[in-house]
């Protein structure tokens, strides 16, 4: 995390600021916790809980290098825990403060005594994300890092911290940077002409063949960024898989199936669930969201048909369709309608209630244009459930088509303005092929800028730079 | 005003302090301008041309504002032409080639008739402070003069150094002396000062060159006047000539370039990019075979020819000979030789947006002095020094343009605000957000009221300015309410008229936005009344950029909101908590006088603002006059 930037100021000298911490691993029990400190006072309040194991001396610590310490509690010397301390001394630090790393064996009890120990001696809970906000403010991250970040902290799967650590990496800053990059040359192109027509005359329509291309490029770029929208939505909040079928075909029962627990409710009525219910679980490494949805067939009343329009609209939004078929009942005109509008999706077919007397046989399914064999289950036996999760993680991991491990965009602001800035550029080639290039340079500025936003930063005259290097001119 | 009072000093007759000089004594207080030579007053030290892309801008809101540069190109100009013409309003932009001795004999003859403006042939040795304050200028020639406000222009004089091949002399430009002392006073009074350099061409004889082979480059048939006053320009005009350079020339200069000034490393001042000498030319674009040069006369009367493209520093033996290995020149006399002076500005971040020091009130500096080049930008900066330099000792507030309103605002503002970056600064209309809106053609509905404000414009011109805004105004209302069909009627009558017929129903104004329409072919369809040529130019402009207008308004706006959330004088910007040590330090040297001036800052991050804020929120209460009201608009807008 050390950007390395020795210029910086040690904000952890300035008395006004609070002296923030937090635990930094997640809340669930793990082998070992950690709890971050960073501000003014992190070193005055280190030296009065850390002891050397095995003296009540107070121990010296070096500048990143891991210590084991005791950590006791000041207002009766007994030790808390053994941990192991590292101290980053502001400015190279994440925060660019003053900021310890403490490890405790990661009871909860333990945890909370010991945050207890250092907000009673001054230190106040750190609101979400402050860390990472007081390292952007020290110039140690720039906007889209500082993104990565918190969808790191927030990462519910493998997967996600991967996308996460890489943004954080700079791997999407570096894209940015780009395409900013690439929209500067495009507007110098166009721009030396307009400011030296004289230098230039005979060279425009070169320029603008060149930018014209370059526009291309660009846009290429930033639409394959904004297609990973919903690629980065399936990492980041989950793949969305709903259950969808006929009222009655175990729609509930299979969801609880999978979760292993209760959570929808089973009855032999048509119709028990309506409002649908979500829950995330992890299949094959990634985050996915099993969604039970009501009923699909007849409405009788405004209910039914209000549910019946939710669950439509879970298939709308769906990654992946498990359409649950009742093996002892007649195949019906509702299941035909329902496969033909999910023609095109990935669809995992199972055929549920096998220990009852079967209506129809998988054969009859080809005729409804099921290509891949349904999986049998039977809920009430218990048996196939293990069979579906393995065809769900094959289906998982297939992923969709045209899917960019690099290039996702997971942070919805970012998106917007990647949005923008495509809209802007829409009229960019409009513009050059109509002789108005100063508004097509106007577009490509306003692109630039979302651009900019993005990454949070500033630019300098990018634009007569280059046309300085691009040009000939003088007098 | 009362006799008594001592009045304003303006050091330098350039292009920044005749303007300076005018307008302080137009508003109506007593102005002495001390200049080293009377004649020399308002020369032209390079080429013989007024305007251009960006700098037509600057002159045409010189014009709107008071200034007198327009009407001065407008009565001595020997040639005319629009530059850019096939493209959008907002490039378009006039030149014209001054016949340099008509233009500033004509300059002296306005600054003599000038009621309240006395010249003094002298050259200012010292500035006197106390309590800082300026009180006066200290004269070689002996004794102070007494003033209230000093506006200082000595242009390229400062520690002047002409360069030409291995020969180097102290001269603020050919032909005159430098100014040694004064430069000692500067610094003496705590002010930061970089070196930078410009070239010039050699200037050939007249009769020496064979116009006969080269192409000719006339003016504009229907030349379009600089000053809302110029009824039309009607002077002759005269021809520039073209031609180029070859690989001749080429391998003269590279054989030659260890004798050139720039190249041997004798010059430490920074040159100006857009601006290369034909060595640098050469090295830099090696793969051309050749560069344009464009031949203009000095004047009807002058015998010399002002060859463009042909800067140089070489020895003059050099000069000669590169020169002769040009089409038409090949025998070329020099009248004088191409020379690279080296000068000392001043770092123009030490300045406010009135152009006075932060650190001498009543002191103001304009033109060279502050890193720009150029005889526009100069007199752009002299004109609102004079101006703020009278309002300072009218005790009234002073005139600041924004930078969404005028080319003259972006100018100050990035003076003031981001500073040269030590290369000598010239205008280009890519430097504003909003060039869209700065144009040559509405500098006068934009500026105006202004300089009728502070009373440098009558109100008779205000009304008729006025009248053009208001017959705009009901022009475009006029085409909002007419409407066309796509019926067989109208797709005809469309045709006819050369415009694309309609598909679907629109307004004539929307008609009027499409790529090429003209307001006169609206009238000839029957959509639009025949309305005077400026009122259907405005039209014609507006409806084509109106999308971008509307956007760049919203903008501008928003920026508005954070010019409005203003830093304390007082402001220590060295205890605001996370800032890097440079982001400080740069802030502590521009002193902002709002968060929005601040963000202009090169290497402020928006970052570093959260900080900016976050600061001002926490201290506000007791310590900065910013009401919780506008900060907080200026965030949610
Ligand atoms: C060699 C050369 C090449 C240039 N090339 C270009 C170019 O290609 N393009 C371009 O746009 N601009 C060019 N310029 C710059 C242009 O001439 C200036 O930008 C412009 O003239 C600056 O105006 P000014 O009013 O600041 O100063 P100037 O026009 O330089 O006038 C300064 C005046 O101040 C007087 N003065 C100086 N010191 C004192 C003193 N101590 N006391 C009293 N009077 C004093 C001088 O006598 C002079 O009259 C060039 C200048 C030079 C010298
Ligand atoms: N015999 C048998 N019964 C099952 C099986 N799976 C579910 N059922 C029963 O079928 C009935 C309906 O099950 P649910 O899971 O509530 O069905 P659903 O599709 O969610 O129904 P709605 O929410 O009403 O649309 C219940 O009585 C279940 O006990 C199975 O594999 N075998
Ligand atoms: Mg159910």
């Amino acid at each position: 995390m050390e950007l390395g930037d020795e210029n910086t100021a040690t904000p952890g000298s300035d008395p006004e600021r609070a002296t923030i911490v937090a635990l930094a691993t997640g809340p669930v029990q793990a082998a070992l916790a950690t709890i971050r400190m960073s501000g003014p006072r992190v070193h005055e309040i280190l030296a009065r809980v850390l002891r050397r194991p095995g003296s009540a001396l107070s121990l010296s610590l070096e500048a990143r290098r891991a210590t084991v310490a005791h950590f006791m509690d000041p207002a009766d010397g007994e030790t808390i825990d053994e941990i192991v301390v590292t101290f980053f001394p502001g400015p190279r630090s994440y925060t660019g403060e003053d900021l310890a790393e403490l490890s405790l064996h990661g009871g909860p009890w333990l945890v909370a005594e010991a945050n207890r120990v250092l907000t009673t001696l001054g230190a106040t809970q750190a609101r979400p994300g402050e860390f990472t906000r007081r390292a952007l403010l020290a110039g140690k991250l720039d906007l889209a890092r500082a993104e990565a970040v918190q969808a790191l902290v927030t990462a519910q799967s493998g997967a996600a911290a991967k996308l996460a650590a890489r943004h954080l990496a700079g791997e999407l800053s570096e894209r940015y940077q780009r395409i900013r990059h690439g929209l500067v040359s495009i507007a110098a192109c166009l721009e030396g002409p307009l400011e030296f027509p004289e230098d230039t005359s005979g060279e425009e329509n070169e320029s603008a063949i060149a930018a014209l291309k370059g526009l291309s490029e660009v846009r290429q770029c930033l639409e394959g960024l904004v297609r990973s929208q919903a690629q980065a939505r399936r990492i980041v909040s989950g793949i969305s898989i709903p259950i969808v079928g006929r009222p009655n075909v175990g729609k509930s029962s299979i969801f609880n199936g999978l979760l292993g627990s209760s959570r929808a409710i089973v009855s032999p009525h048509p119709g028990t669930t309506r409002d649908s219910i979500e829950a995330s679980m992890l299949v094959g490494g990634r985050l996915v969201r099993l969604i039970d949805t009501a009923g699909l067939g007849v409405a009788i009343d405004d209910l039914d048909a209000e549910a019946m329009s939710r669950a439509e609209g879970h298939i709308e939004d769906a990654d992946i369709v498990v359409l649950v078929l009742d093996l002892s009942a007649d195949l019906q005109e509702s299941d035909r309608e329902l496969l033909s509008r999910l023609a095109g999706r990935q669809v995992v077919v199972v055929l549920n209630k096998t220990d009852l007397e079967p209506r129809f046989i998988s054969t009859d399914l080809v005729e409804l244009g099921i290509a891949a064999p349904p999986v049998l289950v039977s809920v009430k036996d218990g048996s196939g459930l293990p069979a579906l999760i393995d065809r769900l993680t094959i289906a998982v991991e297939t992923g969709a088509p045209g899917d960019d491990p690099l290039g996702v965009v997971s942070s919805a602001r970012q998106q917007g303005l990647l949005v923008r800035a495509l809209g802007d550029l829409g009229r960019v080639a409009h513009n050059i092929e109509g002789d108005r290039a100063e508004l097509a340079i106007e577009d490509l500025r306003l692109a630039e800028l979302s651009l900019r936003e993005i990454l949070g930063e500033a630019s300098p005259d990018e634009v007569l730079d280059e046309v300085f290097q691009t040009f000939c001119i003088g007098k | 005003m009362k006799q008594s009072r001592p009045g304003i000093v303006v050091v330098g007759g350039g292009h920044a302090g005749v303007e300076a000089a005018l307008a302080a004594a137009r508003i109506g207080v007593q102005v002495t301008l001390v200049s080293q030579r009377r004649r020399e007053i308002a020369r032209m030290s390079c080429n013989p041309s007024i305007g251009g892309t960006a700098k037509g801008q600057l002159v045409r809101e010189i014009d709107a504002l008071g200034g007198a540069m327009a009407v001065t190109i407008d009565a001595t100009g020997i040639q005319f032409r629009r530059l850019n013409t096939g493209k959008g309003a907002a490039v378009q932009a006039s030149r014209a080639q001054a016949d340099r001795q008509a233009y500033l004999t004509r300059m002296l003859e306005t600054i003599e008739q000038q009621p309240s403006l006395r010249i003094v042939e002298d050259e200012a040795i010292g500035i006197t402070a106390r309590g800082g304050r300026v009180r006066g200028i200290a004269l070689k020639g002996g004794g102070e003069l007494d003033a209230e406000a000093v506006v200082l222009a000595p242009g390229t004089f400062l520690n002047g150094l002409i360069h030409i091949g291995e020969e180097t002399w102290p001269a603020g430009r050919m032909g005159e002396g430098p100014s040694t002392s004064l430069p000692v006073s500067l610094t003496g009074l705590g002010f930061r000062t970089n070196r930078l350099k410009t070239g010039t061409p050699p200037r050939l004889a007249a009769h020496s060159i064979d116009f006969g082979t080269l192409a000719v480059q006339l003016g504009d048939a229907d030349p379009r006047p600089f000053s809302f006053s110029t009824e039309r320009i009607v002077r002759r005009q005269v021809p520039c000539h073209v031609t180029r350079t070859t690989e001749a020339t080429h391998r003269i200069l590279r054989d030659n370039l260890h004798r050139s000034a720039m190249y041997s490393g004798r010059i430490s001042g920074v040159g100006p990019r857009y601006c290369p000498s034909v060595e640098d030319k050469v090295v830099r674009f090696g793969e051309r075979s050749s560069h344009i040069v464009f031949l203009e006369p000095e004047g009807y009367e002058s015998h010399e020819i002002y060859p463009a493209g042909l800067s140089t520093s070489l020895p003059r033996d050099v000069q000669e000979a590169f020169i002769r290995s040009i089409p038409g020149l090949g025998s070329a006399e020099l009248t004088v030789p191409g020379y690279a002076v080296e000068y000392d500005a001043v770092d123009s971040t030490q300045l406010s947006h009135s152009l006075e020091t932060q650190a001498i009130r009543g002191l103001f500096l304009a033109g060279q002095i502050n890193g720009t080049s150029g005889y526009e930008e100069a007199a752009a900066q002299g004109l609102m020094a004079g101006i703020n330099a009278a309002l300072w000792l009218l005790d009234r507030e002073p005139l600041v343009l924004s930078r969404s309103e005028a080319m003259i605002g972006v100018l100050i503002d990035d003076l003031v605000t981001r500073g040269t970056g030590g290369e000598p600064y010239r205008m280009f209309t890519s430097r504003a957000e909003t060039r869209l809106h700065l144009r040559e053609d509405n500098a006068d509905l934009r500026l105006t009221a202004h300089a009728a404000r502070v009373g440098l414009v009558s109100a008779a011109r205000l009304a008729k300015v006025d009248a053009l805004e208001r017959a705009v105004e009901v022009g475009r209302e006029a085409l909002l309410s007419v409407r066309t069909t796509p019926n067989a009627a109208a797709r005809a009558t469309m045709e006819r008229v050369g415009l694309p017929p309609p598909r679907m129903p629109m307004s004539a104004w929307a008609v009027l936005g499409l790529p090429g329409a003209r307001h006169s072919q609206l009238v000839a369809a029957g959509l639009a009344e025949v309305v005077p040529s400026r009122v259907a130019e405005q039209l014609e402009i507006l409806a084509q950029y109106e999308r971008y207008l509307v956007r760049l308004a919203d903008d501008a706006q928003e920026r508005r909101a954070w010019e409005r959330v203003t830093l304390p004088p007082t402001l220590d910007f060295h205890t605001i908590a996370g800032l890097s040590i440079e982001v400080r330090e740069r802030l502590a040297r521009v002193r902002p006088a709002s968060v929005g001036q601040a963000q202009r800052i090169p290497g402020v991050t928006a970052a570093a603002i959260e900080a900016l804020m976050t600061h001002l929120r926490v201290s506000r209460s007791e310590r900065f006059d910013v009401d919780g009201s506008t900060l907080e608009a200026a965030r949610g807008a």
